[in-house]
């Protein structure tokens, strides 16, 4: 290790020390919220100054098991900006019944600390031990309302069926590097260049890829590795449930990225059917049951199911042969974060008071009892829903542009995604009929949330419109972030 | 001078966002902003307006700039992208100018309504969309602002539309225009095709330097006259703006005489590199354009309800527009558009105070000796009937006067003995309007007599605003005649499709056909004038003259003279509402009728099939959500052993 190592882990190094400093402050200052609260947001605004000082370096660390390139850094952006956004809708929920807000913020910290390790990941070992510093801490997350039953249940499922796919994804990394022997991503994909001229891949491959599909797929929510999602997500506090529904889920793709498309690349025709059967049941299944649930958080939970099933759509593009697939997996990212995000602080902003269902009924009348919260409710599910100008049509038509010019079977897949994208409208737009044009069942009061939740929704809300008026400036990152290592 | 013109559209779109989410709470005050939102946009469009017209600060001959790449898309590129020239600028004035003075106007039409907000937040909209029409660079944007005109068109049609009447007519006219936009949709998409850009300057540089062949070009300017003929209510499309009038008045004034209606003619014009490439469809547009202008003038003759009368009148105005493109007289046409835009908006703004003024009655048959009563309304309508009517020297003479003199110049004879016909009809329904409505003995309600009153000043002031430009306008910018002020601006738009048509027309002669012409003209109006006045106007007892302006007065004389036939054609519309009726509603209900049965059996059987079997799955996939871990993990092993065997079939392949 040398200096310059730590210059390129920055961001990550940064974002430890985020974590820490706020349990050091907590520690120092108890029963200051304030004092906690700005640290977190403050520490991690000079982690986004640093990311944005590394935009448009390129470099590796630790003998190459890190690389800093585009990336990397498109990636932390996002991962930031999701802890920002997490703690923002955070603090209004959390602080009312009676949560410690400085152990969710550093538990979140250190959790977004992991996505970010995985964005720069380029050896299998550093992959997987980042995707633990991710998940371990979001297991702890879904149970953080410990006197809840569900939170506790939701999150003890999580914990044991996450703990066996951690172990399916490794066993699947041990063939890998068996047959490899190395665990570089450019090594491993070096040699498995020579396997894919080589003709058809050994049965043993053939286990790792099946492993490490199983493992991947779990992480992202794909069906049918998706069990853990409704019941994690409904049960977990519901500014949680919105960091669940995408940090982990981009984090998945991270990983996707960097070992799918980095080091398993030279496979790519070998797991494109894989990906296409996976992303064709993933979005109708996610769809299918959408459609019946009556929970908008539950609704949301299987909607994030059938969203992954869009950005598979994306990841087949490209083992189709077309490029541009990636830098539409991550303008979905991008679009799908925020106005997500979006959504589930809606939800939360209205179960402000405890007692709060996210039954639909609740939705009834919002949009003239508080025409803002209705208004920006409509944007987030249009925008999921895919109508333009918002961003989510964006995302959708990449994906799905890059799946026609791939041609073959992809253009099968593109049209089941038009379809998938029409059906969703369905339980989406059932919700923004609920709140313009039902009656409420009883008096609620309109909510008031605080200021540091007011800007959240703001941000969210202008960003979901930004990227679907001016969608050249998300595509102008992503661009450049789609072209890496393989 | 550029970087104003995205202010023109964006202020009106903020008062929209504002007064839409806000407009409920602002309450009796909810149209300050929408107000002062217009008005600020209007001041920079006179800004940018004047600069475009003295082809000088920034705009010269014509300038644009473009915000963003509205839709990067590998390989497809569209901006948002803004363009002026002479032609925006005279748009502009035209769009804003009114836009500001309805605006005013409602808010003492509109001040006791509940959906005050809501009226004007989509008024807001509407002039962001029509700025955005007039405003834009590429056919694509021009395609956004035009339907978004047609939807605020549709909310305001259908303001009211708790009444059945109301709510209908929003649908008609929504459908209806569906029809003439298909045909700008496919224009675009043909021109996509054949071009591979949407940027206008661009594909008229390429039209122009010979990039598509005779025939793709009569195809898309066949495609865009049908936009129009949509939108601007021509023949045979002309049936949704009459009804239409069931919107508040200040919507009629706005929309459906000054503005959106005006949106085809503007096609047209700003296409005109296409359109002068094909002979063909010019002689289309002449003929649809003028046959529509004789058509709705002749229903005007009979119709009872005062805003139909207009709405016909209007669709008349429009005729002559096109009759005016399709002969080669753009700035004529573009003159006419103004003056018009100006009268009609003062007609109908009137019509709308003298509504006001009895009661919400709109039947002119329940009117009459209103003249002193509300002596402002009545001095402003009279004074934009005369300039309809084409009396020298108000604004209507003079555009008239162009229209018909190059019709007459360029050899379309035919137009022009229609169009001399037309002018003595609007002449003639006119002053039977001005007739039924203020002149001669009273037939309003004795009840509503009592409290009929001139309106408030926020209504009477935009109608005295507007009556200047009625008046004035002709004298202003089109005196001496084709070489006004207006020529001098828009040669540059229109001089290299003269040029290429490769007319040269005779200068204006005041001593020569010209002059004859206009004496003519003037002379048939003037009668026309006296013979409406005859019937319905004269109540002078004293000296023998007395005409009970009685429903029945133009049957009757259409009955004397054994023309039965054609007054009630005429009433009845020419059977357009009817025929519909029989094509769409009767048989197309046949039609309907036997599609729904084999959607019913077939179709239906299939999808509530499908349906049963998604809802049944949706629900059996819901139980296998059992809450039990190790059920979950159960299924992800079968999950992890059919991906396994997935990877053995593709490694044995």
């Amino acid at each position: 290790m040398n200096w310059s190592d730590i210059g390129t882990i920055a961001p990550v190094v940064a974002s430890v020390l985020v974590a820490a400093a706020i349990l050091i402050v907590d520690l120092a200052l108890p029963n200051r919220r304030q004092a906690v609260i700005a640290t977190a947001l403050g520490g991690l605004g000079v982690v986004a100054a640093v990311i944005l000082l590394q935009a448009g370096h390129a470099g590796s660390a630790f003998g190459g098991a890190y690389s800093l390139d585009n990336l990397t850094v498109f990636l932390d952006a996002i991962f930031v900006a999701i802890a920002v956004l997490t703690i923002l809708f955070g603090v209004d929920y959390i602080e009312p019944r009676g949560l410690p807000i400085a152990e969710f913020a550093a538990i979140l910290v250190f959790a977004v600390t992991g996505a970010m390790l995985i964005a720069g990941s380029t050896d299998l070992v550093l992959l997987f031990v980042a995707l633990e510093l991710m998940v371990l801490p979001g297991y702890v997350l879904a149970g953080f309302a410990r006197r809840d039953p569900y939170s506790t249940e939701g999150a003890i499922k999580y914990f044991l069926l996450g703990s066996f796919s951690s172990a399916i994804l490794l066993f699947g990394l041990a063939y890998v590097w068996g047959i490899t022997g190395t665990t570089r991503v450019d090594g491993v994909a070096a040699a498995l260049a020579k396997v894919a001229a080589g003709g058809s891949i050994q049965p043993g491959l053939a286990m790792g890829l099946a492993f490490m599909s199983a493992g991947v797929a779990f992480k992202m929510a794909a069906v049918p590795f998706h069990y853990w999602t409704p019941d994690a997500y409904q049960g977990s506090p519901t500014p949680i449930t919105a960091y669940l529904s995408v940090g982990p889920k981009v984090g998945a793709f991270a990983i996707a990225l960097r070992l799918f498309v980095g080091a398993l690349g030279p496979l790519r025709a070998d797991w494109l059917p894989v990906v296409i059967v996976l992303a064709a049941v993933t979005m109708t299944l996610g769809n299918l049951v959408a459609i019946s649930q009556d929970n908008v958080k539950r609704m949301l939970a299987y909607s994030s199911i059938a969203h992954t099933g869009y950005i598979l759509v994306g990841l087949a593009a490209y083992a189709g042969g077309q490029h541009s697939g990636l830098s539409a997996i991550l303008f979905y990212g991008a679009a799908y974060t925020f106005m997500n995000m979006g959504a589930f602080a809606v939800v939360a902003a209205l179960q402000r008071q405890p007692g709060v269902s996210s039954q639909i009924a609740t939705f009834a009348g919002l949009g003239r009892r508080d025409p803002w919260l209705g208004a920006l409710m409509a944007v987030f599910l249009l925008s999921l829903t895919g109508i333009p100008p918002l961003a989510g049509f964006w995302a959708k038509a990449y994906v799905i542009l890059a799946a026609v010019q791939a041609g073959g079977w992809l253009t099968a897949l593109a049209v089941l995604a038009m379809v998938n994208a029409a059906a969703a409208a369905f339980y989406y737009l059932r919700v923004v009929v609920y709140m313009y044009m039902r009656e409420p069942a009883e008096e609620l009061r309109p909510s008031s949330p605080g200021l540091l939740f007011r800007v959240g929704l703001g941000v969210t809300c202008v960003l979901t419109v930004v990227f679907g008026l001016f969608p050249a400036i998300a595509t102008a990152a992503t661009n450049a972030a789609g072209v890496f290592g393989g | 001078m550029t970087y104003l013109i995205p202010l023109i559209p964006l202020l009106p779109l903020a008062g929209f966002v504002v007064t839409g989410l806000l407009g409920r709470q602002m309450g009796r005050e909810s149209h300050q902003i929408a107000v002062w939102a217009v008005a600020a946009s209007w001041a920079v469009a006179m800004v940018v307006a004047f600069a475009a017209l003295a082809h000088g600060f920034g705009i010269g001959d014509g300038a644009g700039i473009t915000l963003w790449n509205w839709i990067p898309a590998l390989g497809f590129k569209a901006e948002m992208g803004f363009y002026v020239d002479a032609l925006t600028g005279c748009l502009l004035i035209v769009v804003t100018t009114i836009g500001m003075l309805v605006h005013i106007y409602s808010i003492g039409y509109m001040a006791h309504d509940p959906g005050k907000w809501r009226f004007f937040a989509y008024l807001n909209l509407f002039m962001f969309s029509m700025l955005l029409l007039v405003l834009a660079d590429n056919f694509l944007l021009v395609f956004a602002g035009w339907e978004l005109v047609g939807l605020c068109s549709y909310l305001l049609i259908g303001f009211w539309y708790p009444r059945r009447s109301a709510a209908v007519a929003a649908k008609k006219a929504f459908l209806v225009n569906r029809i003439g936009d298909m045909g700008f949709a496919l224009a675009i998409m043909a021109i996509w095709t054949q071009l591979g850009t949407l940027n206008m300057q661009a594909v008229f540089k390429l039209v122009e330097g010979g990039g598509l062949s005779s025939t793709w070009i009569a195809v898309v300017a066949l495609l865009l006259f049908c936009g129009a003929v949509g939108k601007s209510a021509q023949f045979p499309l002309h049936v949704w703006l009459p009804d239409a009038m069931e919107g508040p008045t200040p919507v009629s004034a706005l929309i459906h005489a000054a503005t959106m209606v005006n949106a085809g003619v503007y096609l047209v014009a700003r296409c005109n590199p296409i359109f002068g490439a094909a002979p063909g469809v010019m002689v289309v547009v002449a003929a649809i354009g003028i046959f529509t202008a004789v058509l709705a003038a002749s229903i005007a003759f009979t119709q009872t309800d005062i805003k139909r009368v207009l709405a016909y009148s209007t669709i008349s105005q429009l005729g002559y527009m096109f009759a005016a493109l399709g002969v080669g007289a753009w700035t004529a046409a573009i003159f006419h558009l103004m003056s018009h835009g100006f009268f009609k908006g003062l007609l109908f703004l009137g019509s709308g105070s003298v509504i006001h003024a009895v009661g919400d009655e709109q039947d002119m048959r329940k009117m009459g000796g209103l003249a002193r009563k509300i002596p402002i309304t009545y001095v402003t309508m009279l004074i934009g009937s005369v300039a309809i009517a084409g009396v020298p020297p108000l604004a209507g003479f003079f555009s008239k006067d162009e229209i018909l003199g190059g019709a007459f110049k360029s050899g379309f004879l035919w137009v022009w003995a229609i169009g001399f016909v037309v002018a003595g009809m609007t002449a003639f329904y006119m002053f039977r309007l001005m007739g039924m409505t203020f002149w001669g003995p009273s037939h309003v309600d004795p009840e509503v007599e009592q409290h009929i009153h001139e309106s408030p000043t926020t209504m009477t002031r935009p109608l005295i605003l507007l009556a200047i430009p009625a008046a004035a306008l002709g004298l202003l910018i089109g005196f001496p005649p084709e070489s006004g002020l207006l020529h001098q601006w828009l040669a540059p738009v229109f001089e290299a499709t003269i040029a290429a048509g490769g007319r040269t027309e005779a200068a204006y002669s005041f001593f020569g056909i010209d002059g004859g012409l206009a004496i003519v003209t003037t002379g048939l109006v003037a009668i026309a004038i006296i013979a409406a006045w005859r019937l319905f106007g004269v109540d002078m007892p004293a000296i023998g003259l007395h005409a009970e302006p009685r429903p029945d007065q133009v049957r009757e004389v259409s009955a004397r003279r054994g023309l039965d036939f054609l007054y009630r054609g005429s009433a009845a519309k020419w059977w357009f509402d009817d025929l519909n009726n029989l094509l769409f509603v009767v048989w197309g209900g046949r039609l309907a009728g036997a599609v729904w049965w084999f959607d019913r059996v077939v179709i239906d059987g299939t999808v509530n099939g499908v349906g049963t079997v998604t809802t049944q799955a949706g629900l059996r996939l819901r139980r296998v959500q059992t809450g039990h871990v190790q059920n979950y993990a159960l299924g992800i092993a079968i999950g992890l052993i059919a991906m396994a065997l997935g990877y053995f079939l593709i490694a044995v392949r």
